[in-house]
């Protein structure tokens, strides 16, 4: 018979209504969830689905299969030692920027800027280690932190922090903290056998203003370099207010990285990249065309501590020098 | 200009500060892991990332369309940055009381926002011996040195240290050819006799002002040289020959040492 003159019977009718309650149950629920994960994210948190596929991995839930982006060569150094890879985590935040005055006429920290890129890259780290802490994890290997960019959200930042959380034997835990480490596993492996424990990443960005000074203009321009003879663009000569600018923002993000690394209880700091890059402001100062400069600086590295109790063997340490024959 | 080994008044106000933060017991080190273990194997304590930067105008000049020339006023710029970024970076070694600085990185930044303006920076990780042996170079510089770790390890094993890096360029001009050679060559298989005089010109007066540098500081030789042929944005015919390597001495005592052999592999893979 044709559905369209079914007369629907009243267990049909009942059975559709239990499916729809259900729908919308199941409508609200998901609401919900959505609501809390946004509640958990202004909290600077991970959101439940995150959560709740990281408890899988937590106390209890023995013979899980990790999931691992360590390549065969480093599984195998961690193995030896009696490390296993739990899981992959990861951390994210987009962040929006503020607004900034155009220019500054003298050198200024962009403390808008800098605070973006430093709060932006808090949250995703903080993200990560919240993932690792959740499946039990005693380290983070490998982390990366990638700067993500959108056509859709001119103006927002994006840092991903991704790594492989792992359970470490007995002797190479850190009791009570989870650590973050952006070396790879052989590389953990061999600063612990030489008595250097990984405690932490440390990482800062500045980005500092540096308007042209007199002497820049004169450099920049032809003009002074035609009619004002000595000091002029014919000349030789060091842009000492940039120089210092960069200098001072440099330093800055130096200096906040090594105060990360004191905090985190190291004693040093390797690896350590400098990020550069620079842009321009074109501004009317007077009768004079200026190009000012725009700096930013990140500076990342990995915090080590000595920890003698870690060594091997000193004998093994020293290397054995080889000449390759292909 | 006499250089003095204990002034330390190029370092901005901002690098002494951290500078102090490095002395009060923590580090820095752009060393990659292996390159920091092997540093430290061979008996230094890194001691801190040091850093000198210029950013620096270049001048101009014009060059005769038809003569082959040093454009004196480029090199001289050229060297004049990389002296003040280098001689900051060993201030600031300075300031650490250190042995010397190794991993040295010497980059010329050319950014948008400037023609003719560049930025030199040099950078390395400044480091001491532990058992405090004098490993400073003979004039009471740190010494400096741009190898990697693996290469500053063997380098001692052979029974020698750096005592520093050693440059020179030189900027040339290189004449055009004149309308009567280019038409007197069409077609032909020809050797370009004033190209070729004017590039070994070149090249052998960088070579023979970093091998200068290397006899003022009494060394035995210069390891790892590099030639570096490049245009800094001056237009065709003017390039840059750059040579730098790191000049090296004999270790104290150790004259007489054997180098050992090394194991030798074959890598299956």
């Amino acid at each position: 018979m044709s559905p369209l003159f079914h007369r629907r019977s009243e267990e049909e009718k009942q059975a559709d209504n239990v499916a729809k309650l259900a729908r919308s149950e199941a409508a609200e629920r998901s609401a919900q969830r959505a609501a809390e994960s946004l509640e958990r994210i202004e909290q600077g948190r991970i959101p439940l689905a995150a959560a709740e596929r990281m408890r899988g991995y937590g106390e209890g839930a023995s013979g899980k299969a990790f999931s691992s982006d360590l390549a065969v060569n480093e599984w195998s150094a961690l193995a030896r030692l009696g490390g296993r890879p739990i899981t992959q985590v990861m951390g994210s935040s987009i962040f929006k920027v503020g607004w900034q005055p155009t220019y500054y006429n003298v050198p200024t920290e962009v403390r808008v800027l800098s605070d973006a890129y430093n709060e932006c890259r808090r949250l995703a780290l903080n993200r990560l280690l919240e993932e690792a802490q959740l499946c039990g994890a005693d380290a983070v290997l490998a982390v990366r932190i990638d700067q993500g960019a959108h056509d859709w959200a001119p103006g927002a930042l994006e840092f991903i922090a991704i790594g492989t959380a792992v359970r470490l034997p007995e002797a190479m835990r850190e009791p009570g903290t989870t650590v973050l480490c952006d070396l790879d596993g052989q590389e953990f492996v061999q600063l612990c056998e030489a008595g250097l424990r990984p405690v932490g990443i440390a990482a800062h960005t500045s980005v500092h203003y540096v308007p042209a000074t007199g002497q820049t203009q004169m450099a920049q321009s032809t003009v002074g370099g035609l009619f004002g003879g000595v000091g002029g663009s014919w000349m030789n000569q060091e842009l000492m207010g940039f120089t210092q600018g960069v200098y001072e923002a440099r330093e800055k993000a130096m200096a906040f990285a090594s105060a990360q690394a004191q905090q985190l209880g190291g004693n040093g700091l390797i690896g350590v990249q400098v990020g550069e890059h620079g842009r321009t402001h074109e501004v009317r100062r007077g009768m004079m065309d200026t190009r000012d400069l725009e700096i930013t600086f990140h500076v990342m590295g990995t915090v080590i501590r000595e920890d003698p109790t870690l060594a091997t063997d000193p004998a093994q340490r020293t290397p054995l020098q080889v000449l390759r024959l292909n | 200009m006499s250089y003095d080994p204990t002034s330390t008044e190029g370092v901005p106000e901002a690098g002494t500060a951290r500078l102090q933060q490095n002395r009060s017991g923590l580090f820095t080190s752009d060393l990659s892991v292996n390159e920091f273990l092997l540093v430290r194997q061979a008996g230094f304590q890194p001691l801190g990332l040091v850093i000198g930067s210029s950013i620096y105008h270049i001048g101009f000049q014009q060059a005769m369309w038809k003569q082959s020339q040093e454009m004196d006023v480029l090199s001289q710029a050229m060297y004049e940055a990389r002296e003040l970024a280098m001689t900051r970076m060993e201030e600031e070694a300075e300031q650490l009381g250190a042995d010397g600085v190794v991993g040295v990185r010497l980059t010329i930044g050319r950014y948008d926002w400037g023609e003719n303006m560049a930025e030199f920076i040099a950078m390395g990780t400044a480091v001491k011996h532990r058992g405090g042996e004098l490993h400073r170079a003979p004039s009471g510089r740190p010494f400096t040195s741009d190898l990697s770790g693996q290469e500053f390890w063997t380098l001692l094993q052979t029974g020698h240290r750096p005592v520093g890096m050693v440059m020179g360029s030189c900027v040339y001009h290189v004449a055009h050819q004149g309308w009567r050679q280019s038409i007197g060559n069409t077609g032909k298989n020809v050797e370009l006799p004033n190209f070729t005089q004017a590039l070994y010109d070149a090249r052998e007066l960088a070579m023979e002002r970093m091998q200068a540098e290397a006899l003022e500081a009494k060394a035995e030789g210069i390891v790892g040289v590099h030639i570096e042929e490049k245009s800094h944005g001056w237009g065709s015919h003017v390039i840059e020959f750059f040579a730098i390597g790191t000049a090296i001495i004999p270790s104290e005592g150790m004259e007489d040492h054997v180098i050992p052999a090394p194991s030798t592999v074959l890598d299956l893979s």
